[in-house]
């Protein structure tokens, strides 16, 4: 009876190792990001002149992004490859430096554009590179997931 | 006997191929004495894109026109020369009338025809005076003394005369024309983006023979320069439909998408020349652009990856 349990528990823990990937850690980085996006939508609103610039609102956002961020950067355990809506590209894992690097560089741009947006004068050019360092994970070609643009957009899930 | 009839038909054929294989050009007496205009040079410069291939590589300034950029195509690598004001290796001491025959014929200095990876077959469209204004715009650029390197082509290819068949095909040698149908606007807007702008030369696709197909421009193309896809800018839903005519404006004085991607760097270079013209230019390409007919045209799918996401 031993036995059959060893051997049963043995199946069950190799079947959550293939099946088990942690849905829950790539569920909450996609709320995670969805945050992000969620902020910065105002900014970009008023980035390309479809809405007024509201500083209060700006640096309120600047703040959330940062926060997100942070998290975001613990949110790629390696047991989340793969799995649920996942966008996520192996080059994370295999090139972890490269990914910390690129969302250290987002905060840091981040925290640069909460000091330097002072006025309406100062936003855009404090914005701009934030607006850039998107690319650095959402790149054309060898990025850590997909683009940003409309022509490749998912539907939500 | 026959074989003298042989011979006679293939000198016969050989020589009406070399005829209609001649460089067609402007004579110098088709120039008018003028002044030229050199703030619509500059403009031209800038839409016309010359810094981006002929801007010597690897360094910010982008009026040293020392040449050297490699485009790697299906016929091989082409180097693009130097066409700074230096009188030894640029253009410094060529007659107006050479500078306008290299871009509205592609015939060179020495009468030889240019590859069509000099985009004539869009510059072609600019009315002399223009050219005129743009080569008086260049000479004041300062020279560089870098020599021009040599294109890298495979046999047949490496053919200059053989361009000859190509322009009949492929080159109508017609200047713009406006049409009165369409507003001030929309024909300026025609007029920067099928001439200097030559946008169609990226993003439209291609025959074997490295020509537009007609029916599909703007629908998007394979990189000539390289690798990737240039974008389908048509009104298709695998182009830009869902941009707005002042979305093309932003992107192209900003270098943003509306979602808020960044601009990418082959693009960049376009858009870094394209931001130094007037609102007013700008807008009128856009709306040119917004005016163009929905064409499909998406990237072609890529072999499948190892990746989640691929």
């Amino acid at each position: 009876m031993r036995q059959f349990a060893v051997i049963v528990s043995i199946i069950v823990i190799s079947a959550t190792a293939v099946y088990g990937q942690n849905l829950d850690v790539i569920k909450q980085r996609r709320e995670t990001m969805r945050a992000i996006s969620g902020a910065s939508g105002p900014i970009w609103k008023m980035y390309t002149g479809k809405a007024p610039f509201e500083l209060a609102k700006v640096q309120s956002a600047l703040k959330t992004m940062q926060e997100q961020f942070g998290k975001f950067r613990d949110q790629f355990p390696e047991d989340s490859k793969k799995g649920g809506e996942t966008d996520a590209k192996s080059l994370i894992w295999s090139d972890r430096a490269g990914f910390n690097g690129a969302i250290d560089a987002t905060i840091a741009a981040l925290k640069k554009a909460s000091s330097a947006i002072k006025d309406e004068a100062s936003f855009k050019p404090g914005y701009k590179p934030v607006a850039e360092s998107c690319g650095g994970c959402h790149k054309v070609d060898n990025g850590y997931t997909i683009r940003l643009g409309d022509s490749f957009k998912k539907p939500e899930p | 006997m026959l074989t003298r009839v042989v011979l006679v038909f293939a000198l016969v054929g050989l020589g009406l191929l070399y005829w209609m294989t001649s460089p067609v050009i402007l004579e110098a007496g088709a120039l008018k004495p003028r002044t030229a205009n050199l703030s619509n040079g500059e403009i031209l410069f800038n839409v016309g894109g010359c810094a981006s291939c002929h801007a010597t590589p690897g360094q910010p300034d982008r009026l040293r026109l020392g040449g050297g950029r490699a485009l790697k195509t299906a016929f091989g690598t082409f180097k693009a020369p130097n066409i700074s004001s230096d009188k030894n290796v640029g253009i410094g001491d060529w007659d107006e009338i050479t500078f306008v025959n290299a871009m509205v014929r592609g015939v060179g200095r020495s009468g030889e025809h240019l590859y069509p990876a000099f985009p004539y077959t869009s510059y072609q469209r600019m009315p002399i005076d223009d050219v005129r204004d743009l080569f008086a715009y260049m000479r004041t650029v300062p020279g560089d003394t870098t020599p021009s390197k040599p294109h890298e082509l495979r046999f047949p290819f490496n053919v200059r005369r053989a361009i000859g068949l190509w322009k009949v095909l492929y080159l109508d040698g017609q200047a713009f024309r406006a049409d009165p149908a369409q507003t001030v606007e929309i024909n300026r807007g025609a007029y920067l983006v099928e001439g200097p702008g030559h946008c169609a030369e990226c993003h439209s696709p291609r025959n074997s023979l490295g020509a537009i197909e007609d029916r599909r421009r703007f629908s998007g193309g394979i990189n000539p320069a390289g690798t990737g896809f240039v974008p389908n800018i048509t009104q298709h839903t695998d182009g830009i439909a869902s941009w707005s005519k002042s979305d093309i404006e932003f992107f192209l004085s900003e270098g943003f998408t509306p979602d808020g991607a960044s601009v990418d760097p082959e693009m960049g270079v376009v858009v870094d020349n394209i931001a130094r013209l007037t609102t007013v230019d700008r807008a009128a390409m856009a709306a040119y652009v917004k005016s163009l007919p929905a064409r499909p045209g998406r990237p072609p799918k890529q072999p499948a990856a190892a990746d989640s996401e691929g």
